[in-house]
């Protein structure tokens, strides 16, 4: 029993690290219907910032947290308005190839300044964890899912309540409406790209927390893990990533348990399936994003 | 440069005079520059043949036939797939390259093994030690290092020499074959030296088995957690010996006395990786610098880490013993074509099965099968981001730290 209560705690935590990685890509998907081939480089990118930080500066990962933001950020927006926008228009495989080679200069350009050693933020607690009864709770993953939680209520707050959101959310539904009603569409997706390249940078930072990072398995990993999450959870919906994430971690968590290790990935590629049976929209997404309007 | 092909072949029993350059000797190997060795693993090996061609060329070159050749390598990215190293060797074979050395690790020498075989090329292993890979009856495939089933056994001869000896162990393998042939045997060396495996002695195969080149090994860790290993040994590569220990610690999976680990801990990106977690870890390694080998090529194990890390900018205390392997794989070859007196995969074949040769690396003598069981392996602990020889005792430097926990 106390092996099951380790491991669904686990898959707890390490589901709401996975929603954290998902929930930029998810929120770029929805919007702007690019799928983004280089969160995972973005991620990554992020995850150098963060190190460059905590080894010259011997700043705290979460400290870091709004460098890495706003850096990402900034590179985001300009990457959108200057490249992506150019084919925003084109079919989703044109900017598929796009986020592709997007996704080739990132690594090779980190290869090229950092190697492709693995890398790591050392911290003193987060490879450490505190114990109920049998049960250890690891405090970087736990704290990656708070914030996993955090930047997910923030973000339905966000597209709910603010005029950016609302924007945001027009833009995403029918983009020559939104433009009738006097939204500059480009800006609002340069916002979206630049949100969404800020919270990989978020996702990356975390991953070097409580784990590893190179620049040439990481990105690969990280942006089917985002794909993989934000298709189980759902478009349209703030809370499809993070909850894409949570069945996800919790499923290779107890599936590892019942079965040989070797088995975690089609487990998840399993409870995959049968979800997109179930639900071809995702556990919480909203049909509407498959059938919209793109002028 | 005359005089030291000359020397080089003295060396390897050769004998006789050169008198002028000859053609060059090609050596051709598919090597793991990108993916998951392309950092790490395949980056030391391409250095260790590089380092070889190099110093042979610097040296005059191999001499046969009255003439000394240089040495060009050919190297191709394998990308770390296995069937990438296959097709490669395929195209080696179709431009006319048929001395061959080997990718990095088994996946990828037991996908070129048989197209060697198919084509009638010859390869010497340096760095593919599954000994699958020689249960085919391959004629044409020679291993200088010690086969897979020592890397685990020598860990267990090395911890069962520390006093107190860990009464009880659990193994994490990952699934590729080497790291499951090496638990195989580990476990058997465990129960023969006392030692009790836990969860089970076949946990390796079921409940403590993780995928290769998986980041993630919790599974394995929850399996092990209750049970109270007092060594936690993993036989796996770079990737899944960083998480187990990085994930141990969050699970509050703590072994009494400490972790080990066969191919990574000797591993300067092992290091990087966990930095001060990498503390007391110990590792088995193919080479250590403080053995009492020498050859003309390279000079003393000590002088070939001496210039292979000045070469390369590695640190003297944190040296990629895959790069021994491969220019021990290298050098091997060099020897055969000089035994030989030709380059024809056939004489040079013929060279191999009777090589007899004691080189910077150790000895190198090929059994019927085609591996080197003569060579041992070793034992490091990672002692302040160094690695230090502790197994065999005649060639520790200094003790070792134990338990390696506190």
């Amino acid at each position: 029993m106390s092996r099951f209560l380790q491991a669904a705690a686990y898959g707890v935590v390490q589901g709401g690290l996975l929603g954290l990685v998902a929930v930029g890509f998810s929120l770029v998907w929805g919007v702007m219907n690019v799928v983004n081939f280089s969160h995972g480089a973005l991620a990554v990118a992020g995850a150098y910032v963060a190190w460059i930080l905590n080894v010259r500066f011997g700043l705290d990962p979460f400290l870091a947290i709004p460098v890495v933001a706003v850096a990402l950020f900034a590179f985001g927006y300009v990457v959108q308005r200057g490249l992506i926008n150019l084919v925003i228009n084109a079919p989703i495989f044109l900017t598929l190839l796009l986020t592709f080679g997007l996704n080739l200069v990132i690594l090779n350009g980190l290869q090229l300044l950092f190697k492709a050693d693995d890398r790591t933020i050392d911290t003193s607690y987060a490879s450490q964890s505190f114990a109920i009864g049998a049960v250890n709770v690891p405090y970087g993953r736990l704290a990656a899912c708070f914030l996993a939680l955090g930047i997910t209520v923030a973000l339905a707050l966000l597209m709910s309540r603010t005029r950016l959101g609302h924007a945001i959310g027009a833009t995403g539904m029918d983009r020559g409406a939104a433009r009738l009603m006097g939204i500059r569409a480009r800006h609002i997706y340069a916002v979206t790209f630049g949100i969404a390249a800020a919270l990989a940078g978020v996702a990356g930072t975390m991953i070097a927390t409580v784990g590893s990072f190179n620049p040439t398995t990481t990105p690969g990993q990280l942006t089917l893990d985002a794909f993989v999450i934000s298709v189980l959870g759902g478009l349209g919906n703030m809370y499809g990533a993070l909850v894409g994430g949570l069945v996800l971690g919790i499923a290779e968590s107890l599936g590892g348990l019942l079965l040989t290790g070797t088995w975690v990935n089609a487990i998840a590629m399993a409870v995959l399936i049968i979800t997109l049976i179930i639900r071809p929209s995702g556990l919480i997404g909203k049909a509407l994003y498959g059938g919209r309007v793109e002028v | 440069m005359v005089a030291m092909a000359v020397f080089v072949s003295a060396a390897c029993g050769g004998g006789g005079t050169t008198s002028g350059s000859g053609s060059n000797v090609t050596f051709a190997a598919p090597v793991s520059q990108t993916g998951a060795f392309g950092q790490a693993e395949g980056l030391y090996t391409l250095q260790g043949y590089k380092f070889c061609v190099q110093t042979l060329n610097s040296k005059g070159g191999i001499s046969y036939g009255g003439q000394s050749h240089q040495v060009k390598l050919v190297i191709e990215d394998d990308q770390s797939v296995a069937a990438t190293s296959a097709q490669i060797v395929d195209q080696f074979h179709d431009q006319g390259d048929k001395l061959i050395l080997s990718p990095y690790g088994s996946a990828g020498t037991t996908a070129v093994a048989p197209v060697v075989e198919r084509n009638a090329q010859v390869m010497v292993d340096s760095n593919g030690a599954d000994t699958a890979i020689f249960s085919h009856g391959y004629k044409n495939t020679f291993a200088v290092l010690s086969p897979s089933s020592s890397y685990v056994t020598s860990i267990i001869d090395a911890l069962s020499a520390l006093s107190p000896a860990p009464k009880t162990v659990a193994i994490i393998a990952a699934s590729d074959g080497f790291s499951q042939h090496a638990a195989e045997q580990g476990v058997t060396e465990a129960k023969a030296k006392g030692m009790t495996v836990v969860p089970s002695a076949t946990a390796y195969t079921s409940s403590t088995k993780v995928t290769a080149n998986a980041t993630d090994v919790s599974s394995a860790l929850i399996a092990i957690k209750g049970t109270n290993p007092d060594v936690i040994i993993i036989s796996a590569h770079l990737n899944e010996a960083v998480a187990a220990v990085k994930q141990a610690s969050e699970l509050g999976v703590k072994p009494k006395d400490g972790f080990a680990a066969t191919v990574a801990p000797p591993t300067p990106a092992f290091i990087s990786a966990l930095g001060k977690s990498s503390e007391g870890i110990f590792g088995s390694t193919q080479w250590v610098p403080e053995i009492s080998a020498s050859d003309p090529v390279f000079g003393s194990a000590h002088e070939f880490l001496t210039n292979f890390t000045n070469t390369y900018g590695w640190s003297s205390q944190q040296y990629p013993y895959q790069a021994a392997d491969a220019a021990a794989g290298c050098e091997a070859l060099a020897l055969a074509i000089e035994k030989a007196g030709s380059v024809d995969p056939a004489a040079v074949r013929t060279a191999l099965v009777g090589l007899k040769a004691d080189t910077f690396y150790g000895h190198i003598e090929f059994d019927s099968t085609g591996m080197n069981t003569s060579k041992p392996m070793y034992v490091i602990q990672i002692q302040k981001s160094a690695f230090v020889t502790i197994y065999p005792s005649n060639l520790a430097t200094k003790q070792a730290i134990w338990p390696a926990v506190s």
